[in-house]
């Protein structure tokens, strides 16, 4: 992590036996691989489990201590892959990233890995990024455990249990030769919570051990005839073997209720929404207790048939609490129970929304409309199920609310490119614009409207890869920097160099992976970093066959607009790419603000700059801001009761990047703009001329006003 | 089976507003007392400008308690106290149904931070304030409100210890005021100016003060406004001065005399309507104005104090195109200049983004230099245009109001779509002329009005004039029909 330090977090895992552990969730489980004997962690920071690739960035004398190799992969596929450690060797592995799109990346390295099984325990920890607050497409995990036999935890959001869950997983990976997914939704990642810490146990099979007697198995291989015995392998012994560890050790949970004729199934992660919602109807309290018997599914695939049939024998209807879809398991259950001959009704999305999440608001109106039905006049109380769930209230506003949408933060470096790129819309006509994932995918949204897809990290170049037509009305493809080395350097540029694709591809180079936190990239140029940083873009992409290269700074926007006209209108056929430079604002502050305040407390020049608008200049038009959506460029009542539109205002956050005066000036805009520059300790020669012209000013101005007067 | 219910806070909080530091100390107030405290947020939304909601559940301790279960989210009818750090997101409290009239108290700072379509509207876009806070007062068991972040920059303090002394006070939390203070001190960053945050923030919430009215000024006895209503006067009020210092004090006698024969009409709005549009139309924006507006005694002198240890320099941002430099000739070396490549190829070096150094000797200068043309203003070019479409305007009100006075109102507002710069300002021109054009035919419609004020509307929607087009292509086809 280049801009941020960690070094408190990275204290609280040194923590041991007697000690309680003090912190979100997501940490406590970073401190659980350390107590598991771990021989490598790797994985791809992305919300909600950068933490815990940030806090291991950080840890690296705590790490050689403990024997741990850590890395911070290239891609979610590279840190899967690197769990082929644990194939061949008796190495406890965990790594982690962002799901379901980071499982996806993954997804080839898994199938491969959970065919051939594994000799160590291998865990990967999926941040479920489902639901508010959620940057992704919305799916379900679910769906790779099934087709791939990885077995998925999805535990009780308690910190405990959540890290009792992390030790279970090894050993039920371990007892299954199966590789298993740990998921935590964003909330229960960021929940406050507190356990009684283990001592960290050092890797139990190191690297060193397994290259120095190097092991293979024939059998382990992707090849025929292996993947067939493979296969036999997993439906035979691996699959059942998983079932009893589950069954032994009880991972599920049964709470028991007085209403014993119907029960509730809850997925574990959503099992305080379903508490919480039972507590509002009457039927629970706030410390987990229920009157009506639950069965909390910690482990989500494989499910355990036996427990099932057990749970739902003598009831008249259960309902299960699944979110998301499709119903993978109510469907699942219906073969389960039907098999078995057991008739109780199976209930859940005909109660429940099949899309969205499963807040306590949504689950106490199925749980109503499913006790109303089934408890009848056993009702304790009387319950009215709301028929239709409304997440959102009609407010008496003569105009609806507006929304809050995500936006580039102030001062950033991607504000001036696609301002550049709005004007040259002006000039010769709209453009296809391919997005990508990163913070540059909010070029998308207002005020820039600059994408028309986004296909997936690093994908911007390859999304625009059919959209050819001889060199008219190029496309535009946007990439980041950390895309273009997660993938897009193949996928994107190499190929566009291989087929001649005649697109313009614009690579973002922030320095950072600025999206999901700022850290270092092969491209960063910080100023210490324990990776190789400072690898240049330019020659990776020279390196695989551009010709075509522009390097513009994004706040130079006259060149960098000079640039994306050229590469629009280039009679030259094949790929143009434009690296587009401009340190992350939000990373660039976190260095620089300390320094400067330092400077100026020891006496140093330093010179820092705000923007601000003349109130009696800015007719109220908001030009500027259709052209910027800088978060410190709004707006203010006008005072002049002759224009009664709010004017244009900067407020105190204005980090002085520049922006406004490049846009004023590349846009024709509007003369209301200035730079207020400060000086702190100026220099002796600095502070003459400034008296000298300041005075002359003065001098100027008091005439002007005593001849008025 | 144990009822205990946990006291919850929800605070809807944006990006850079310090909502998880006040959750850490939250948590350490409550700890102290001796209470359980959960929490949880979904932190990287607020990150970029988003808002997000922070949520926490205190139990109160109590003898073999068993584990709680904290329910990750607000849960309507769950909810005690409900904090939103700017009133927009108060409304979305409401809208999402975490704010209930029996049990909640809702806390709102009345500052806001507009939202991307409220700031870039072409006029005014901004959500209703006065509604929000009548739907806030009618949905919550209580409902304070006052603008935290005001507080905070008094004390140059971040919000959030604002926020932090609106919760103390909200008198819904059982933990007292040292208690806050307390988790300030331990945190230990910038604890002199949070606790004085902090602390007038409590005070606020604690002793409201009535809201301060903004005192009505006299309306002056000036032979100018004699005569007229009291809501025409007051808009003649402002504009007389504007119109004097824009050129000179018989300027304001040429505005008197063109507003006379609107006033004549008897028809009190549209006087009004058409004095606040001559006023402004009469003090268009050019280069002479600018530069006057950017040496303005009071303006420069803020910048001109020097301290011992640091000094200040502004910069002025101008790029003034080939319109803008002819529209300060005189009309005819204008007109040849605007038609003559010759002209064209030798001004264009001038024609470039300036910044120029108001503070300095040079920089002001030039500026003056500009801004003394004011006394040739009435023979340049752009003076000359904008009379022309000024007196257009004006005519076309007038003619209109024999007929249909609602029409020639809506006509008379459409002044305000002429704003700006540059594009902006030709394009806004364009856009009222195009609907005055269709004004005429729309004489003996009963829904003449309205339609002008589509029109309006439709020119205000979107920058290119799109949706003009497509509702004036709409017009031509009804008529058609």
């Amino acid at each position: 992590m280049a801009e941020r330090s960690f070094v408190e977090q990275v204290a609280l895992l040194r923590q041991g036996e007697g000690d309680t552990f003090r912190g979100e969730n997501i940490l406590a489980v970073t401190k659980a691989l350390l107590e598991c004997g771990v021989s490598y962690i790797g994985g791809y920071q992305g919300a909600p489990v950068s933490h815990l690739m940030d806090v291991f960035a950080d840890a690296a004398p705590l790490l050689e201590e403990l024997s741990i190799r850590f890395e911070a992969s290239a891609s979610e596929a590279t840190a899967a892959a690197m769990l082929a450690a644990s194939v061949n060797y008796p190495m406890r592995g965990a790594v982690t990233w962002k799901s379901t799109v980071g499982t996806n990346v993954a997804s080839d390295a898994l199938s491969n890995l959970s065919s051939a099984g594994v000799m160590g325990g291998a865990l990967i920890i999926l941040g479920e990024d489902y639901g508010e607050g959620a940057s992704i497409m919305q799916e379900r995990t679910h769906a790779f455990a099934m087709k791939s036999q990885i077995w998925l935890l999805d535990p009780r959001p308690e910190q405990a249990h959540i890290v009792n869950m992390v030790h279970q997983g090894f050993e039920l990976s371990e007892a299954s030769a199966t590789p298993v997914m740990l998921m935590m939704r964003i909330r229960a990642c960021h929940m406050h919570g507190e356990y009684s810490a283990r001592d960290n146990v050092p890797a139990r099979f190191t690297a060193k051990d397994a290259l120095s007697h190097p092991a293979r198995d024939p059998g382990k291989i992707m090849l025929p005839p292996s993947t067939y015995e493979q296969e036999q392998k997993k439906i035979q012994e691996r699959w059942p073997a998983a079932v009893r560890y589950i069954t032994e050790h009880k991972l599920n949970e049964f709470l028991p209720g007085k209403h014993a004729n119907i029960g509730i199934v809850v997925q574990g992660g959503l099992f305080n929404a379903a508490s919480r919602a039972l507590a509002t109807l009457g039927y629970g309290d706030y410390f987990g207790k229920s009157d009506v018997p639950v069965y909390v599914l910690n482990v989500t695939y494989p499910l355990i048939p036996d427990e099932f049939v057990h749970f739902a024998r003598d009831k008249d209807a259960i309902l299960i609490v699944e979110e998301g879809q499709p119903e993978f398991i109510e469907q699942a259950v219906n073969k389960i129970l039907r098999e078995a001959d057991v008739n109780a009704r199976i209930c859940g999305k005909d109660v429940l929304p099949m899309a969205g999440e499963y807040t306590a608001g949504v689950i106490r109106h199925g749980i109503a409309a499913f006790l109303k039905q089934w408890l009848g006049d056993n009702a304790q109380r009387q319950i009215t199920p709301v028929e239709q769930y409304v997440p959102l209230r009609q407010l008496p506003l003569s105009e609806p609310l507006p929304s809050r949408p995500s936006g580039l933060c102030t001062g950033c470096p991607e504000r001036p490119l696609f301002a550049s790129m709005k004007l040259l819309e002006r000039e010769l006509g709209p453009r296809h614009v391919s997005a990508d994932i990163g913070c540059n995918s909010f070029g998308s949204l207002a005020p820039f409207h600059m994408g028309a897809s986004i296909m997936g990290y690093g994908l911007g170049g390859a999304s625009s890869a059919a959209l050819v037509d001889q060199g008219q009305n190029r496309a535009i493809s946007i990439m980041g920097d950390g895309g273009f080395w997660h993938n897009g350097l193949t996928s994107g540029i190499s190929n566009s160099a291989f087929n001649q694709t005649d697109t313009l591809t614009v690579i973002v180079d922030n320095g950072y992976a600025a999206a999901t936190g700022g850290q270092d990239i092969p491209s960063s140029k910080g100023a210490t970093s324990p990776r190789n940083i400072r690898q240049s873009i330019e020659k990776a992409v020279r390196g695989v066959g551009i010709k075509w290269v522009r390097k513009v700074h994004t706040y130079d926007m006259s060149r960098t607009m000079q640039a994306l006209r050229e590469g629009l209108e280039s009679k030259t056929q094949g790929p143009k790419i434009i690296i587009a430079e401009g340190e992350c604002q939000l990373n660039r502050q976190r260095r620089v603000r300390p320094q400067q305040a330092a400077a100026r407390e020891a006496g140093k020049r330093v010179v820092m700059e705000q923007f601000g608008i003349d109130d009696e200049t800015c007719t109220g038009d908001h030009s500027c801001i259709r052209l910027s959506g800088c978060p410190s460029l709004t707006i203010q009542p006008s005072s002049d009761p002759l224009r009664t539109s709010p004017k244009a205002h900067v407020d105190e956050t204005c980090v002085g990047c520049g922006v406004c005066g490049s846009v004023a000036h590349a846009a024709t805009l509007c003369p209301s703009f200035y730079r207020k520059t400060v000086v702190y300790n100026p220099k002796a020669a600095e502070r003459f001329f400034s008296r000298l012209n300041h005075g002359f000013v003065k001098w100027c101005l008091n005439r002007r006003e005593a001849r008025a007067s | 089976m144990s009822m205990d219910r946990p006291i919850t806070l929800t605070l809807a909080a944006l990006g850079g507003q310090g909502g998880g530091v006040v959750q850490d100390w939250m948590i350490q107030v409550a700890q102290s007392a001796g209470f359980l405290a959960q929490a949880t947020s979904v932190p990287g939304v607020a990150q970029r400008t988003g808002s997000t909601i922070y949520y926490m559940e205190f139990h109160r301790p109590g003898t073999d308690m068993p584990a709680p279960i904290m329910a990750l989210m607000p849960v309507d009818g769950n909810c005690d106290l409900v904090v939103a750090a700017e009133l927009l997101e108060a409304g979305r409290m409401i809208q999402r149904g975490f704010v209930d009239h029996e049990i909640t108290t809702l806390v709102a700072s009345t500052h806001r931070a507009y939202t991307i379509d409220e700031k870039s509207h072409l006029a005014d876009g901004r959500a209703s304030s006065e509604e929000l806070l009548a739907v806030a007062k009618a949905s919550s068991n209580r409902f304070v409100s006052y603008d935290m972040q005001a507080i905070a920059t008094n004390h140059g303090a971040v919000i959030s210890a604002a926020i932090l002394g609106a919760i103390a006070g909200a008198g819904v939390l059982p933990f007292t005021v040292e208690a806050y203070e307390n988790a300030i001190i331990a945190a230990g960053r910038a604890v002199a100016t949070n606790l004085a945050a902090f602390r007038a923030s409590l005070g606020v919430t604690l002793h409201p003060e009535a809201p301060v009215l903004h005192e009505s000024v006299a309306v002056s006895a000036d032979k100018m406004i004699a005569g007229l209503s009291p809501e025409v006067a007051e808009v003649v009020r402002h504009a007389l001065p504007r119109l004097e210092a824009y050129q000179d004090a018989s300027y304001m006698d040429e505005y008197r005399a063109a507003l006379q024969p609107v006033v004549n009409l008897g028809h009190v709005e549209l006087a009004a309507e058409v004095a606040r549009g001559l006023a402004l139309w009469m003090t268009f924006e050019d280069t002479i104005r600018v530069a006057e507006l950017k040496t303005e005694p009071a303006r420069l002198r803020q910048f001109l104090e020097d301290d011992a240890d640091k000094l200040v320099k502004v910069s002025d941002f101008m790029k003034p195109r080939l319109q803008e430099l002819a529209g300060t000739m005189p009309a005819t070396l204008g007109e040849w200049v605007l038609s003559s490549k010759v002209a064209k190829a030798l001004l264009s070096p001038l024609i470039r983004g300036l910044t120029l150094r108001t503070t300095s000797a040079r920089g002001y200068l030039a500026l003056r230099f500009i801004a003394q043309m004011k006394r040739h203003r009435r023979r340049t070019l752009r003076f000359k245009d904008e009379q022309v479409e000024m007196l257009g305007w004006l005519e076309l009100v007038l003619e209109l109001a024999k007929e249909d006075a609602a029409l020639a109102l809506e006509i008379a507002a459409c002044q305000t779509l002429i704003k700006g710069y540059g594009d902006t300002h030709a394009n806004g021109l364009r856009n009222y002329k195009r609907i005055a054009s269709v004004a005429g035919r729309l004489i003996g419609r009963s829904d003449a009005a309205s339609i002008v004020r589509m029109l309006k509307q439709a020119a205000l929607a979107e920058e290119s004039g799109r949706e003009l087009d497509k509702a004036l292509e709409h017009l031509r086809a009804e008529e058609a029909a």
